[in-house]
């Protein structure tokens, strides 16, 4: 039998946030598939107007009259922990193409998802705010749909006292809203967590024993101040203007110079992170999330200077590059039980 | 009315009906709530059945074709 959970409360905690592909960019009827426990979910509305100044011997300020809404777009960010359930949909807006593996041996249930650079889907995303528990409203919710929603950028990174997290940011088309008595959020009631402790990180396939920071960002370089003629003032969908950039932030220990000597001659390095979490059920494998980075270079100062008592640390910085044909500059692959990107 | 988890995502956390339901279970929800996850094509089908009665997860599952481990994933 199924099996109850509990009410909802009248305050953020029941706010909720779903996402969905659209089949058509900005489609007025996409309703979000999968809903993720958020951290904050801050989509918004930017509104432009313009108001007269022209002058009307009648009168010292603007007249309410004479201003108009110019263009509106949307944007915002999503903060999240990456689930090990749902969030392929993410990896694909941020990466455009996605690479579906079946599960291996026959049997096993784990499926694996490779994100590569590609022609990125449009989204929709909801936020369901609650109204206050003092509103006639009180167990309603204000369903604002923020549509032709593109993922422009992501920041990955774990902290050493924490689980992989994930930072969104997105522009989008338009934005409507209404109000709804019921709740239609659906949550992957088996996703966990990637804990620090399940982290690992390789520099040129050698393990680095004592990394203590990362974090990798891919930003995509979307613009979408767009705006032209018939469009209403909306924007049309954001395009890249410039090339994407992937870098990874890190924090290690002066253990050797092998850093130093490949900053030195600018070298390219090979990085990979991976965080593995919890074992699938029917499988032998864990859900993992692993970031692939085949050739980057080492970017900021990597000499280290003495600063005090403490163990001398350096805060390299790596930007992934093309390097051979044919090699992807990133890969995220995903390994699930999710039988759906 | 009686719906069906299709989902690929599994077990899942209802919270318009406030249950938890797994891969290929069926419950019911009533007019005023079916309509909102009956759009989410991706998690449910209404049971068409009028002798459908609740599965277990793994027949359910089979019969849906959601959970083949042979099956290739939809990208």
């Amino acid at each position: 039998m199924p099996t109850p959970v509990q009410s909802h409360t009248g305050t953020g905690l029941d706010g909720s946030l779903g996402l969905a592909k659209e089949g058509t960019y900005a489609d007025p009827a996409a309703v979000p598939t999968r809903f993720f426990e958020w951290l904050t979910a801050n989509l918004g509305q930017d509104r432009n107007t313009f108001t007269s100044k022209g002058i009307n011997s009648g009168r010292q300020m603007a007249a309410a009259s004479k201003r108009a809404i110019v263009t509106t777009a949307v944007k915002g960010d999503l903060s999240l922990e990456v689930p090990s359930s749902m969030f392929g949909l993410i990896f694909e807006a941020l990466m455009g193409k996605v690479t579906p593996t079946a599960p291996s041996p026959q049997g096993d249930t784990a499926y694996s998802y490779a994100y590569t650079l590609g022609a990125q889907p449009s989204l929709m995303v909801q936020q369901n705010v609650p109204f206050s528990p003092d509103s006639p409203l009180l167990g309603s919710l204000e369903s604002f749909n923020y549509r032709g929603v593109m993922v422009t950028s992501a920041e990955f990174s774990c902290a050493t006292s924490g689980v992989l997290t994930a930072k969104v940011s997105c522009l989008g088309q338009s934005m409507d809203h209404s109000t709804v008595t019921t709740p239609n959020a659906v949550y992957a009631d088996g996703a966990t967590l990637f804990s620090f402790a399940g982290g690992t990180v390789t520099v040129d396939g050698t393990v680095a024993a004592t990394l203590s920071d990362f974090g990798v960002t891919v930003d995509r370089k979307l613009d979408n101040a767009r705006y032209f003629f018939g469009g209403s003032g909306k924007p049309a969908k954001a395009a890249a203007k410039d090339l994407t950039e992937v870098s990874v932030k890190t924090g290690i220990q002066f253990d050797d110079v092998t850093l130093l000597t490949k900053w030195s001659t600018d070298a390219s390095v090979a990085i990979t992170a991976t965080f593995v979490g919890q074992p699938i059920a029917g499988s032998t494998k864990k859900s993992s999330v692993t970031f692939t980075i085949p050739v980057a270079k080492i970017d900021g100062d990597l000499v280290p200077g003495l600063t005090g008592p403490d163990v001398v640390k350096l805060s390299p910085t790596f930007t992934a590059m093309v390097g051979a044909a044919g090699t992807e500059p990133l890969t995220i692959t995903y390994v699930t039980a999710d039988t759906a990107s | 009315m009686r719906i069906r988890n299709i989902s690929p995502f599994g077990r899942l956390e209802v919270t318009a009906v406030g249950l938890y339901v797994d891969a290929g279970e069926e419950f019911d929800v009533d007019d005023a709530q079916a309509p909102a996850l009956l759009a989410q094509a991706e998690n449910f089908v209404a049971v068409t059945s009028t002798t459908s009665t609740a599965t277990t997860s793994s027949q359910s599952a089979s019969a849906a074709g959601t959970t083949d481990p042979a099956a290739v994933p939809a990208a």
